[in-house]
């Protein structure tokens, strides 16, 4: 998660060994969804970076 | 704020974004400019001045000769004699650097404007294209102001870019070498948020060039706020402006490099987001923080939920698949970010074996991530507290105000405070 005051990283997923043990289905779930969330911000953030990067990339060194 | 009046072009139409941007970044056109026809000021606060002030105004006269200086002694006290003869030197560099000295400290914000009120009020003799706003304690190459300015007005839709960041003291100590590895992220994130909704979350104080008629248009910067860098780009998006970061110039800034310095930075940049999030109307101009304060809020629910279910525990059988999935997603997030993380190494020009040995071990960074975390759950603290104790008046019991003037004095002693501004 990237914040104006920094990174808050590459994810804490010890949450799957204790679900085992929970007995709640809908916990599991909602927690899985979560996963998923932190996924699809890791990676549309790289696409971006990857595109834009490429459009640019003549400019990048120095 | 300003009554005067400045020529420009003027906001431009607001954008469609849709889903599709969160992958794909927006594309612009690039108009044609030319550099030498730019009127640039350049805006330096500056209180107890040294060296590196005098070696950055030399710079820019030297390296941009259309530039206009403008150095602003935030009211230096005369007994520093050192700053007063950097001062004393200052203004007699060029023709070109006009000297100002604030009425009373007015701390970096204050400062800004108090130049702006100077630069508006004899445009009608030079009126410029582009204000910079600089620290000063930073150092730049030859080309940098150049590659800002051209990157900015090359954009009609462009209200601001800022440089690349990197960090001149970088091998003080252990915690400024992840502050050198940190601002190697954060030129990595800006270059990511171009093209997102409207672009980056902060056009930093360290360098930036401004579309003068955006700026003034914005009214100049908010004075004793927190971080006036995030609150302007927040308002300059909000009016339909996009911005961006230049990959192709370059400055170098002084880091803290204790630890308690940098805790009392964080704090700042911290809490001065949520503020800024907490007042912003227009929504989408801090959307990357408005994410990522909606997920990490959603992770401190399920936390709670999952040490509630544990507790109270259920009776059904939790299929496999679904804690496989969740550890397998959390591995593999972990082998894009570190891989992309490796990658990113050949951007950092000034690394050496430490930098790689910080960076291959994880470690360091795990707990320096996590320390930003604390600041965060802090900050997210003192939001409700100031919130809970803004409702205190001086008809409320002692008790009250007493309790109100303790957690003060606790949040404080933790680095958090609401009246501060960036003393430069």
């Amino acid at each position: 998660l990237n914040f104006n005051g920094g990174t808050v990283s590459g994810i804490l997923g010890y949450a799957g060994y204790l679900l085992l043990q929970s007995g709640n289905v809908a916990i599991a779930v909602c927690f899985l969804l979560l996963t998923v969330v932190y996924f699809v911000i890791a990676v549309s953030t790289l696409c971006r970076y990857i595109i834009n990067y490429y459009r640019s990339k003549h400019l990048l060194h120095y | 704020m300003f009554s005067y009046s400045i020529s420009g072009t003027t906001a431009p139409r607001a954008t469609n974004f849709g889903l599709r941007n969160f992958f794909v970044p927006a594309r612009r056109e690039k108009a044609s400019f030319d550099f030498r026809d730019a009127k640039v000021c350049a805006i330096v606060p500056t209180y107890k001045p040294g060296k590196l002030t005098e070696k950055l105004v030399e710079d820019l006269v030297r390296w941009t000769p259309n530039v206009r200086v403008y150095v602003v002694d935030d009211s230096t006290p005369r007994e520093c004699e050192e700053s007063v003869r950097v001062l004393a030197r200052l203004a007699f560099i060029s023709e070109r650097v006009t000297m100002l000295r604030t009425p009373v400290n007015k701390l970096k914000a204050g400062a800004l404007n108090y130049a702006l009120e100077h630069i508006w009020r004899e445009c009608h003799s030079y009126a410029p294209d582009v204000v910079l706003t600089l620290d000063d304690d930073i150092v730049v190459l030859p080309m940098t102001v150049e590659n800002l300015v051209t990157e900015l007005m090359t954009g009609d839709d462009l209200g601001a870019v800022c440089s690349q960041c990197h960090v001149l003291n970088k091998n003080a100590n252990l915690l400024t070498r992840l502050q050198g590895l940190e601002y190697l992220g954060f030129n990595a994130t800006r270059l990511a948020d171009d093209g997102f909704f409207r672009g980056p979350l902060v056009m930093h104080g360290m360098l930036t060039a401004f579309r003068a008629s955006a700026l003034h248009e914005a009214g100049g910067f908010a004075e004793g706020h927190l971080i006036e860098d995030y609150e302007v780009t927040a308002r300059l998006k909000a009016a339909g402006w996009s911005v961006k970061s230049a990959l192709n110039s370059h400055a170098w800034t002084v880091v803290p490099e204790s630890f308690s310095k940098l805790w009392k930075q964080r704090t700042r940049w911290s809490y001065g987001g949520i503020t800024v999030v907490d007042k912003i109307r227009h929504l989408p101009s801090v959307l990357q923080d408005l994410i990522g304060h909606g997920v990490f809020w959603a992770t401190v629910c399920m936390i709670d939920l999952l040490i509630l279910s544990i507790v109270f525990k259920g009776s059904v059988t939790v299929p496999r698949y679904i804690p496989g999935l969740i550890i397998m997603l959390s591995l593999l997030q972990l082998v894009v970010w570190y891989g992309f993380q490796l990658w990113l190494m050949r951007l950092y020009k000034e690394k050496d074996v430490y930098d790689w040995l910080i960076r291959v071990s994880l470690f360091p960074e795990f707990i320096y991530s996590n320390m930003l975390t604390f600041v965060l759950i802090g900050s997210y603290f003192f939001l409700f507290f100031n919130t809970l104790t803004s409702r205190i008046s001086k008809r409320s019991s002692l008790a009250l105000r007493w309790l109100s003037a303790l957690g003060g004095d606790l949040f404080r002693a933790c680095g958090y405070t609401k009246s501060w501004g960036t003393r430069n």
